[in-house]
């Protein structure tokens, strides 16, 4: 057993600037949305607000992108293209019925292999397409102050802020139960606690790989 | 470099020197520009009416002066010596309300109603002037010229359509009489002109269900002259020609002008405008002129004899109620010549409205004039010009080339002067279509305004300035009556039951409580084809329509036949005078008290084809009553929020009949889409219509507003999904745990 840095000081800087922004924007979309009734921030502030959040996001996310390129983690993205079916199911086995028998984790994290497979095909559709979705249709929103005409092109304001508000509904609900998944560490707050400090007790010899794969999870 | 920099130090003391002497003039103008401006305000009449007219000679339609042959006066002919006064009859849609260009009804795709012979003014009907001058040919007529004259005159200047009718035949000339048989005010019988039986070509009845034998002239035939269609005598009462007086004299006489209307005298209705001079004395039914008004010349040389420019006051006697700096607005009184008060709740008056004496809720915090342009020294005629003023002239931007900016191919102000296109600029309203082609030729806010450099606080300007009317946020409120129905369905004495909005009855005086109203707010295309949303009142109009081949409402006469056993409930009757409200009392017209299928039978069996009860909207455009900047709407929460004022439902008076009044619309050709649901609201004692606007369906979306039901939905249910899934999963993981916890227990 060994303390492994699991996240770099700029990951955990990156992961939880991108988290505060975007609940300030689920915050300040839903009381935009729900001005009046549910909106717990006065109109105007929560549409300055948003806008400027959603800006920083967008820079963030860029220079997330930016790291995550040049450093190679966006590789950890990735899903096996061969074996991934097979650890997908075992990752799902173990959500499913594993933890609940006290099985051990099917997949013992390390700096080279942070993500379990669902992690890796949940995160690659909300990066590839979620984010996308909400920074395009969140950018045209913010767009027709200069041309409203324009809005014209792609459907009307109507038809934006419906596929904006559903990709808001998705993010909620992904962060909803990316949280609660962070529960099912060896600890509740285990990965919490990774995600503050960078490291992770890890088993096993320091340097050692991961295992990827348990022996008695093969049948 | 010596002299330079003493040139500078000389400039630097002479600018301290000004500024200190101007500095505390400006200290001291903060105060006393409220003081300047009221003053100016006060001197305002005064200004503007310092331009003096030559002295003029009060000619007849023969050109003899009237001191020396004691008949009317005709404006034609008095104004004619110098302005081209036929010309201006020409040109004025004021004068022949559309009847130059008028059409067989059902003919045209753009008018409201299919009875409808011209697209707006005298053809386009509207319930708020029930009764229909009939075009030629039409079976069961219900009014002819004269009689729609004497009916609905008092809000028609004269000219075209007073004069030549649908022909283009002077109306004297084809009653076989001359101008020069024109009715005198000594053989004008008080109870107007004599009118003849029209012999063998009159109309065989006019009786519920009977059918015209010949071809009906309205031009010639009276209908509500007796028992029969008559005659109309133009001989003898003369006809209505254009009143120059009523819009350029100072103090015109409208009374007196309605009443020689309306008792058919019509070619005593220039002379009766001039009653407020002193120039012409009412001796009885009959007029003489007071030779001691004028000078050896023939001309006037009365001291309230003053010919001006038209200010709103003179716009105000057809329009609406115009209320100047110098009048106490004690008590109001609407009448059915107050359109845009009675429709709109509209009162041009540069007065605040906490300085009246009516009796408005909230009054002390109304420090505001009821108009701000008003209060800016503003009148009807700066926005409304006349279309060749080469003061005001702008070339409309349509069909203009787009390097043109100026035009000065205009008249010279002699040229102007001599003739005066009497074409005025206007809007495009939701409720008027006259003379359409020069729709959207006025001046609007944002040929004055410089919008963008106005809201540069606004978040998102150019979307709200692309979707918005100016009116739908500087409006923000009528503060006077207006009318919310209008039931033709059983009148009584001749007069429909009206519902007002705005007001309220109180029991404990007798004197009704201005509460005002918050306008509704809808989209509507406008000239240049966008869709902005726009403050409108909402009049709910109900009627009978003789539906056939030729649809039109029920007449008038036909539906008092048939009504005289129908009760109403009890209420005031409205007085005998045309106010129908007045803020002295409680004017209430009486509520009907019947069942709709009552009605529709006793109107079959009186010989009415199919009668049809109908029930339609009416939109009227608010465009007056400004508010001041500061109190605009400002708030984004107004309209950005679940109570938007976007979706404020409005309320459309008591129903009759619920199913009608469901399927009741906005009258198609106001170019408001049917972006608006409604309902019948039970909650009070009687059913209430309320309609609530869904721009939505317009194409708009208003954020915080708007909603997508099905994403809504769609997200709240996987959210609750999630939740659901985490609750299960952990469950399933705190009992093994429990298990294990409780198994150590046991073991210790």
């Amino acid at each position: 057993m060994h303390k492994e840095l699991i996240y770099t000081l700029y990951e955990r800087f990156w992961h939880w600037f991108q988290a505060v922004m975007i609940l300030t924007l689920l915050l300040t979309g839903f009381s935009v949305h729900y001005s009046g009734s549910a909106g717990i921030i006065p109109f105007a502030t929560a549409v300055r607000l948003h806008n400027v959040v959603g800006w920083l996001l967008v820079i963030n996310a860029f220079l997330g992108f930016f790291y995550y390129l040049t450093t190679g983690t966006l590789r950890q993205l990735i899903p096996e293209p061969r074996e991934w079916h097979i650890l997908a199911w075992r990752q799902l086995r173990y959500y499913l019925y594993g933890m609940f028998h006290a099985e051990p984790h099917p997949l013992q994290r390390s700096r080279q292999r942070r993500l379990n497979p669902l992690q890796q095909i949940t995160y690659l559709a909300i990066l590839n397409i979620l984010l996308p979705v909400q920074v395009v249709t969140g950018v045209a929103l913010w767009f027709m102050q200069y041309s409203p005409k324009l809005i014209h092109l792609v459907g009307g304001i109507g038809n934006l802020a419906a596929v904006h508000m559903l990709g808001a509904w998705f993010f909620a609900a992904f962060v909803l139960a990316h949280i609660y998944l962070a529960t099912t560490g060896p600890t509740p707050w285990a990965h919490f606690v990774t995600m503050i400090t960078g490291y992770e007790v890890v088993e096993g010899p320091s340097g050692s790989d991961p295992l990827p794969v348990q022996q008695n999870e093969t049948t | 470099m010596g002299t330079t920099k003493r040139n500078w130090v000389r400039r630097v003391l002479e600018r301290s020197a000004v500024w200190a002497a101007v500095l505390p003039l400006i200290m001291l103008s903060s105060d006393r520009c409220m003081a300047i401006a009221e003053v100016a305000q006060s001197q305002r009449q005064e200004n503007l009416t310092e331009i003096t007219h030559r002295p003029v000679r009060l000619l007849d339609a023969n050109g003899q002066n009237v001191i020396a042959s004691g008949q009317p006066v005709s404006a034609e002919r008095t104004c004619g010596a110098c302005h081209d006064a036929q010309y201006i009859s020409n040109h004025c849609y004021h004068a022949d309300l559309g009847i130059r260009r008028w059409f067989r009804p059902g003919q045209s795709e753009r008018a409201a109603h299919a009875w409808d012979y011209t697209s707006g003014g005298v053809g386009g009907w509207t319930p708020f002037f029930y009764q229909r001058l009939s075009p030629p040919g039409e079976s069961k007529p219900d009014l002819g010229l004269a009689d729609w004259l004497r009916t609905y005159g008092f809000r028609y200047v004269g000219g075209r359509l007073g004069q030549f009718g649908f022909g283009d035949q002077l109306l004297t000339k084809r009653d076989g009489h001359s101008p020069e048989q024109a009715a005198t005010p000594n053989d004008t019988p008080a109870g107007g002109p004599q009118v003849e039986k029209s012999g063998p070509d009159a109309m065989a009845s006019s009786s519920p269900g009977s059918q015209s034998e010949l071809t009906w002239d309205p031009d010639l035939i009276s209908t509500l002259s007796g028992n029969q269609p008559m005659r109309w005598d133009w001989g003898s009462s003369g006809t209505l020609e254009m009143n120059c007086f009523l819009c350029h004299l100072h103090s015109p006489d409208n009374a007196s002008r309605i009443e020689e209307i309306k008792a058919g005298r019509f070619a005593w209705a220039v002379t009766a405008t001039l009653a407020s001079t002193g120039a012409v004395v009412r001796k009885g039914t009959q007029w003489e002129y007071n030779k001691q008004a004028f000078d050896q010349r023939g001309a006037v040389v009365a001291q309230a004899f003053r010919i001006e420019r038209p200010t709103a006051e003179q716009c105000g006697q057809c329009h609406g109620k115009v209320v100047s700096a110098h009048e106490q607005l004690s008590c109001l009184e609407i009448s059915w010549s107050d359109w845009s008060t009675l429709t709109k709740g509209q009162i041009f008056s540069p007065q605040r409205i906490s300085d009246s004496e009516l009796n408005i809720a909230g009054k002390e915090t109304l420090v505001r004039p009821w108009d701000i342009h008003a209060a800016s020294l503003l009148d009807c005629r700066h926005c409304h010009f006349s279309l060749d003023n080469p003061a005001l002239f702008e070339p409309p931007a349509r069909g203009r080339p787009k390097h043109l900016r100026f035009e000065p191919r205009r008249l010279s102000f002699a040229e102007y002067l001599e003739r005066p296109s009497h074409q005025f600029a206007k809007g495009d309203t939701a409720q008027g279509k006259i003379a359409p082609e020069f729709t959207g030729t006025m001046r609007t806010c944002r040929d004055c305004h410089d919008a963008t450099a106005a809201h540069e606080w606004l978040p998102f300007r150019a979307v709200h300035l692309a979707r918005l009317e100016c009116e739908t946020c500087h409006i923000p409120a009528v503060y006077a009556p207006a009318l919310e129905a209008i039931d033709w369905s059983a009148p009584a004495n001749g007069q429909p039951f009206l519902e007002w909005r705005g007001v309220t009855s109180s029991n404990s005086t007798n004197v009704p409580l201005i509460t005002g109203f918050r306008p509704v707010i809808l989209p509507r295309k406008a000239v240049d084809g966008e869709l902005r949303l726009g403050p409108y009142n909402l009049v709910r109009a109900s009627y009978w329509v003789e539906s056939g081949a030729s649809p039109r409402p029920v007449r008038l006469r036909d539906l008092e036949a048939i009504l005289s056993g129908v009760s109403h409930n009890t209420g005031h009757n409205r007085s005998e005078s045309s106010v129908v409200f007045s803020t002295n009392q409680q004017t209430r017209s009486l509520q009907p008290h019947y069942s709709t299928t009552e009605i529709a039978g006793r109107l079959k069996n009186a010989g009415v084809s199919s009668p049809e009860y109908t029930v339609e909207i009416w939109p009227f455009g608010i465009h007056h009553g400004v508010a001041p900047a500061r109190l605009a709407i400002r708030q984004c929460e107004t309209c950005h929020s679940s109570s938007s004022l976007l979706g404020q439902s409005f309320s459309l008076g008591k129903v009759q009949d619920d199913d009608k009044s469901r399927e009741a619309r906005i009258v198609s050709s106001s170019g408001i889409p049917q972006a608006y649901s409604l309902q019948i609201s039970s909650s009070t004692q009687n059913p209430v219509l309320i309609l609530t606007p869904t721009p939505e369906k317009a194409g708009f979306y208003i954020l915080g507003k708007s909603r997508h039901n099905w994403v809504d939905w769609l997200g709240f249910l996987a959210m609750v999904g999630i939740v659901l899934a985490i609750m299960v999963h952990t469950s399933f993981r705190i009992v093994p745990y429990l298990s294990s916890v409780r198994s150590i227990c046991r073991q210790d």
